[in-house]
């Protein structure tokens, strides 16, 4: 497992993890992100968020810049700058083997969630922000990681293109040619009234 | 560099534009629109992902209803995906990454390129402005009765019906009735209360009756299939024409009237980059543009009569700034979004049987969003529902501030609030079914602070790319706060067992006003400080129209717009839609 996906993979897990707590709804709905392929799907994203245009990374060759050690870098950052700060609220926690070996990757769930705040507002890199607008990029890229994730979850990107897991337990048939669910008007026409 | 002539040349085949071309086009005008998207749905271009395709369409023939059936699955990733999807901001190369943006904060931003624009995945929602937004607050310098005209026009063109009661409609009539609100059946907007959804979405087929007995594969039904797919592109039905499709974006439903003209071309993998300009001591004078072909990289130019920008709240204004066109401080800036904010109520079988008669609210039944209560000088309420991607970005994902795990919602309206994460965010989703989900659309106020400008140190093959801001001001704080308690109230009245609140980020997703009329445009949309250059875009609006989804207001304005170019510098207009005179030029004022 890479650095970058294995940061990303410690994301993921944190917004969608594997839950046997919910086997008594049945057993789809255990499976997490990481058994659909999630941490791909996000770094794949990551790395298409903004085009080479020239620059260094156009002379060497990329379309795309590679964001995503930049964004497995600034999780580590922010996982330091939460546990100096005193702001975890759990120790640290030998990583899944799935994971990296950073510091971010140490950090319980919702630890790791806290250190994407520390990204948006309330960390340095925001308070930095102020002064320098092009950092304010990285407040936008720390939401979009956890939108991202949600999204590629529950649609079929995590899946075969026909169905995924994130469509089955959302219970979720795809997309359908219609459905015969019409109870009238509550108004046959608008009307012109007074103003 | 090659180099063409024609009457008008127009940027942006999106929401608007495409309205301004249609009624320039009924007047005898040669239009040509450059689009920066793709064309889906059309003959020209097979397969407008991989391949350049066509030059341009003006051939209301070469639109296809089978390419439209290839090219829009409805799947939401395939769709929908903000970086790779086939709707999003980018070019329609899908192997080359979305166009970029300088967005310096938490937000989400939701503008589509391709003809139709960001239509092409809207609900076809189509109030009209509220009354007082256009007479009462101080931005508007023309009234609401000049809109009114254009308004009838549209809702007899695409056509604006209400839409039909479905299970999840019912459910938030109840909860409206049970909250103490009263039906309103207007179309002019001045007192509280719900009512359905005037919706550009055709009637579905009186078989498509839940208690009645329709068994089929919705192939041989004519109007709205009640699929909900309108995220997804919404190409229901299947197997119709382009231009009977039941949704009409503005693709479906002005580009084929458009073409038919015999006057409008379209011409789409065109980026606009430069504004021309010549004149001599006076103010400059827009004389056509230059685009860039997004495929194979070479630019040409078109020169005009007349310019108008209809690239939307953010581009419009980019491509001002990146022409060096004169800013008087308004230029991007009073750029209003709606503060949305999502509401979520998850209710048990039971209390759903015994309300609307089924144990699911069934979410992705139904036309997406067709039902509203509207408050005045507040903002609106509305059902929007999705599939679950969208549902759990928006409603789940897209919070600003605290993870819900580290909010206190004693003596709140909610439950939870925030952004959902781990099992509580599996949970929630396992009830997707049973779930019924608000938009809060705020009447957020024009502020100069808000808006577009330029990001110098990032630039594409365009330019330096647009900078964009929004922070709400602590009175649109407030408004959307009152939203959100009206839309939990609503949801526990009809007996939701859980309420949650997104508390969401921007979303960018409604813009207007970034180049507002009566600041940076005269009454007739031209700009005060270049002649022969109009704006048709959301960003000519002179505010957020009262929380009102804002494209009905955009494309009346639209209409008004190309009467008073061809009022202006070409043979009048002998039978105007709004059975005025077009107001004169700013020069004569
Ligand atoms: C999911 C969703 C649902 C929505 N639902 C509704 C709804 O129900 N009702 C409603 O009123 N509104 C809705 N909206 C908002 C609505 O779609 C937009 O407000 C509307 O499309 C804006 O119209 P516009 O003409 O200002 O801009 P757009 O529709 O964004 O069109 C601008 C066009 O210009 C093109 N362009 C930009 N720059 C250039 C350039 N330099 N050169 C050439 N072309 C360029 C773009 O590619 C685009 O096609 C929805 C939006 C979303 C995202």
């Amino acid at each position: 497992m890479s650095y970058v996906r294995g940061t990303l993979a410690a994301l993921v897990d944190a917004i969608v993890p594997e839950t046997p707590e919910l086997a008594a709804l049945g057993e789809e709905h255990v499976p997490g992100g990481l058994d659909a392929g999630l941490d791909e799907l996000l770094h794949e994203r990551v790395n298409q968020l903004q085009e080479a245009d020239g620059g260094v990374w156009g002379a060497l060759g990329y379309d795309t810049v590679p964001l995503g050690p930049l964004v497995a870098a600034l999780l580590d950052v922010a996982a330091l700058e939460l546990t100096l700060r005193g702001k975890r609220e759990s120790g640290f926690q030998s990583p899944e083997s799935a994971f990296s070996v950073g510091p971010y990757s140490w950090l319980a769930p919702r630890d790791r969630l806290r250190a994407v705040r520390m990204l948006e507002s309330e960390g340095i890199v925001p308070r930095l922000a102020e002064d320098n607008e092009n950092l304010g990029i990285v407040q936008y890229i720390a939401g979009a990681t956890v939108v991202l994730v949600q999204f590629c979850y529950y649609t079929e990107l995590t899946g075969d293109g026909e169905g995924s897991q994130g469509w089955t337990q959302a219970g979720y048939p795809g997309p359908a040619e219609g459905y015969a669910v019409s109870m009238g008007y509550e108004v046959d026409e608008f009307e012109e009234d007074d103003y | 560099m090659r180099e063409r002539e024609t009457d008008v040349v127009v940027v942006g085949a999106g929401g608007d534009g495409p309205a301004l071309a249609w009624r320039l086009g009924e007047l005898g005008i040669d239009v040509t629109v450059l689009e920066a998207g793709p064309f889906y749905g059309n003959e020209q271009w097979p397969a407008p992902r991989e391949a350049p395709g066509g030059e341009s369409s003006s051939d209301p023939s070469d639109l296809s209803g089978d390419r439209y059936d290839e090219q829009f699955t409805a799947k939401e990733g395939e769709m929908n995906d903000l970086i790779m999807g086939k709707l999003r901001w980018g070019p329609a190369d899908g192997d080359r990454p979305a166009w970029a943006r300088t967005v310096p904060q938490q937000a989400i931003v939701a503008q589509l390129a391709g003809v139709g624009g960001t239509t092409q995945h809207y609900y076809a929602n189509h109030p009209r402005a509220f009354v007082g937004s256009v007479d009462d607050q101080p931005d508007w310098p023309i009234d609401y009765a000049d809109l009114v005209p254009y308004y009838q026009h549209l809702e007899a063109t695409h056509p604006i019906r209400p839409a039909p009661t479905t299970p999840k409609a019912e459910l938030f009539f109840e909860g409206a009735r049970r909250a103490g609100y009263d039906l309103t059946t207007g179309y002019n907007v001045t007192e509280e209360g719900y009512r359905p959804f005037p919706n550009a979405i055709l009637q579905p087929d009186e078989r498509l009756a839940r208690d009645g007995d329709y068994d089929g594969d919705f192939g041989d039904v004519e109007g709205d299939t009640l699929a909900a797919h309108e995220h997804q592109g919404g190409p229901h039905p299947r197997g119709s024409d382009f231009e009977d499709r039941a949704r009409r974006s503005s693709n479906v439903s002005l580009v084929p009237r458009a073409m038919e003209t015999g006057h409008v071309e379209i011409r789409p993998n065109a980026f606009v980059t430069e504004v021309l300009t010549g004149g001599g001591t006076g103010d400059p004078q827009a004389t056509g543009v230059e685009f860039r072909d997004t495929w194979a990289g070479t630019c040409e130019r078109v020169h005009a009569d007349v310019v108008v920008l209809a690239a939307g709240c953010i581009e419009t204004p980019r491509l001002w700034l990146d022409s060096g066109l004169p800013d008087n401080g308004w230029v991007g800036k009073g750029m209003t979004t709606h503060w949305f904010d999502f509401v979520a109520g998850v209710f048990d079988p039971d209390t759903l049987e015994g309300t609307i008669g089924q144990r699911e609210v069934n979410p992705h039944q139904g036309q997406a969003a067709g039902s509203r209560l509207d408050v005045p000088g507040v903002g609106g309420i509305a059902v929007n529902t999705f599939a679950p991607g969208i549902t759990s970005m928006a409603m789940y994902g897209g919070g600003q501030g605290e993870f819900w795990f580290d909010r206190d919602t004693a003596g709140e309206p909610w439950d939870t609030a925030g952004r959902v994460t781990g099992r509580k965010l599996k949970e929630l989703m396992s009830k997707y079914r049973r779930t019924l989900t608000l938009i809060c659309h705020t009447d957020d106020r024009p502020r100069r602070e808000n808006g577009v400008s330029l990001d110098f140190d990032t630039e594409d093959e365009h330019g330096p790319v647009p900078l964009v801001k929004f922070q709400p001001h602590p009175e649109d704080d407030a408004r959307r706060d009152e939203l959100a308690e009206r839309a939990a109230r609503l949801l526990r009245e009809v007996g939701a067992e859980h309420v949650h609140r997104a508390d969401a980020a921007p979303i960018l997703l409604h813009l207007q006003s970034s180049m507002a009329m009566g600041r940076v445009l005269d009454e007739g949309c031209e700009a005060y400080d270049v002649d022969r250059l109009f704006v048709a875009d959301h960003s000519a609006l002179a505010n957020g129209v009262g929380g009102a989804n804002p494209t009905h207001t955009g494309q009346a304005l639209a209409l008004r717009t190309a009467e008073t170019v061809a009022e202006r510098y070409f043979d009048g207009v002998t039978d105007p839609i709004g059975g005025r005179t077009a107001p004169a030029t700013a020069d004569e004022d």
